[in-house]
């Protein structure tokens, strides 16, 4: 039997989640849909487009369904994980805080959460990648999952950060879906992006990054190494920040107990 | 260290939301071995001067000191929806530090007393209001301390449980332990050592 506090909270919150029946369908059931949809209304021709961070004149061309039903998966990585994040920080606020109260250490239960979260994105990342092999071979399979895994780990942090803000549900839901959406569901197409005014500000967003490198490693063989250094660091940012805001928040004045 | 002759201490005390005062210049102690209450009509401050006392709120004005181990139990469950009972009890026993043998045993007579027992593999979300609370006050019972802070934990119970409350919680005094209880219920009051009665955010006996 688990004795460590961090072992018994992942636990606990695995189990949470996998008793969520509903929330786990909609999970799985999710993304067959979408790209399902995408597969349905894709038209049959090649698409000529350029990843942003590849330097040069370097033009890749991919069959449009393809190269949609990549788009999407970062979207839905993104979208998939941050609401998980933001769920699961924010649904028992009150029952983590009673913990703390009654003596489990924060730092044991961040990293619990953390891990928790960790181990989410990789499935959801995991299973994504694997959906997106029965439309279109990438070039590189496990490279893809790593772009997917760095999205979910950004949005997730994102979520996280929103959960650790905000208390009220519906007011977190719609942070992220306002960024979620205007970011990997929309910006971040790298046929938007080539004709886009500004392009700065799309550099600059959560998903720029990670959505590269799933684009780099699924359609063509160049590195993606600094792309994911970013997206590490974009996430950490946020992480750190969700942190010190879930520590600040939950954390008993006294801890006598 | 020695022992300050005091569970509780409460010094000056004060808070205010915004522009409401909702606790003045309240100062008392409270000792080891009685019960004592915290009454007053609803909205005069009751489980806002618990939550101070426990540490979930900050005062605005003055002190609130706690000497030693206690348990809270919320007015508020906050318990994990998707857990069964079996599974509070593991995790809160993480958060107390308590072995194994410690908790299992504990919980087991903890439940059987509260005739929570048949329900321990149930989700909390699968449980009536009554048995939620019962949940609710045997997790701040769990690690068996000294002193315990109760913000109506009988709300929902039914009279026997009522009753099983009552008998335990003098038992417990009378092993030296100390309660402080928010409540509203007037047949209450016969079983209080002490009683602070809020209203207008000071004690009026």
């Amino acid at each position: 039997m688990l004795t460590s506090p961090i072992l018994i909270g992942i636990q606990m919150q695995i189990r949470s989640l996998v008793r969520n029946r509903l929330s786990l369908l909609l999970l799985l059931l999710i993304p067959v849909v979408f790209f399902g949809v995408i597969d349905l209304t894709s038209a049959d021709r090649d698409l000529r487009f350029k990843i942003a961070s590849i330097s040069g004149e370097t033009y890749i061309t991919v069959a449009e369904r393809s190269h949609n039903i990549a788009f999407m998966a970062v979207a839905l990585c993104g979208f998939l994980v941050s609401f998980y994040a933001l769920s699961l920080v924010q649904k028992n606020r009150a029952s983590y805080q009673r913990l703390l109260l009654c003596g489990y250490r924060s730092l044991d239960l961040v990293l619990s959460l953390v891990a928790t979260q960790a181990i989410v994105t990789i499935l959801i990342a995991l299973y994504v990648t694997l959906l997106t092999r029965v439309f279109f071979p990438p070039e590189y399979f496990w490279g893809t999952f790593w772009g997917l895994s760095l999205t979910g780990f950004v949005y997730g942090a994102y979520g996280s950060f929103v959960g650790s803000l905000i208390e009220g549900h519906l007011e977190g839901i719609l942070m992220i879906v306002l960024l979620a959406n205007i970011d990997a569901g929309w910006l971040q197409n790298p046929v938007f992006y080539a004709g886009a005014e500004n392009q700065v500000i799309v550099r600059y967003l959560p998903a720029f990054y990670p959505s590269q490198v799933t684009m780099i490693q699924a359609f063509s063989a160049h590195s993606a190494v600094q792309q994911s250094l970013f997206s590490l660091g974009y996430g950490m940012i946020f992480i750190g920040l969700a942190l010190l805001l879930f520590r600040l928040k939950l954390r008993p004045l006294s801890m006598g107990n | 260290m020695t022992d300050p002759g005091w569970l509780v201490e409460v010094k000056n005390l004060g808070k205010s939301f915004g522009k409401k005062r909702v606790l003045s210049e309240l100062s008392f102690t409270v000792g080891s071995g009685l019960i004592a209450g915290i009454v007053g009509a609803n909205g005069a401050g009751k489980s806002t001067l618990l939550k101070i006392m426990v540490g979930l709120l900050p005062p605005g004005q003055g002190s609130a000191r706690v000497n030693g181990i206690f348990g809270y139990c919320p007015q508020e469950a906050g318990l994990f929806e998707d857990l069964t009972v079996q599974e509070h009890f593991r995790y809160f026993a993480a958060a107390y530090g308590l072995s194994t043998t410690a908790w299992q045993s504990s919980a087991g007579e903890l439940c059987a007393r509260y005739r929570l027992g048949e329900y321990l593999e149930h989700k909390v979300s699968q449980l009536s209001g009554g048995n939620r609370q019962k949940l609710n006050l045997l997790l701040s019972l769990m690690h068996k301390p000294k002193l315990l802070f109760l913000d109506e934990p009988y709300s929902g119970f039914d009279w026997e449980t009522y009753l099983v409350f009552w008998e335990h919680a003098r038992e417990m005094r009378d092993g030296g332990g100390t309660i402080i209880v928010v409540t509203h219920l007037i047949h209450d009051r016969k079983d209080l050592d002490v009683l602070y009665q809020l209203e207008g955010g000071r004690f009026t006996c």
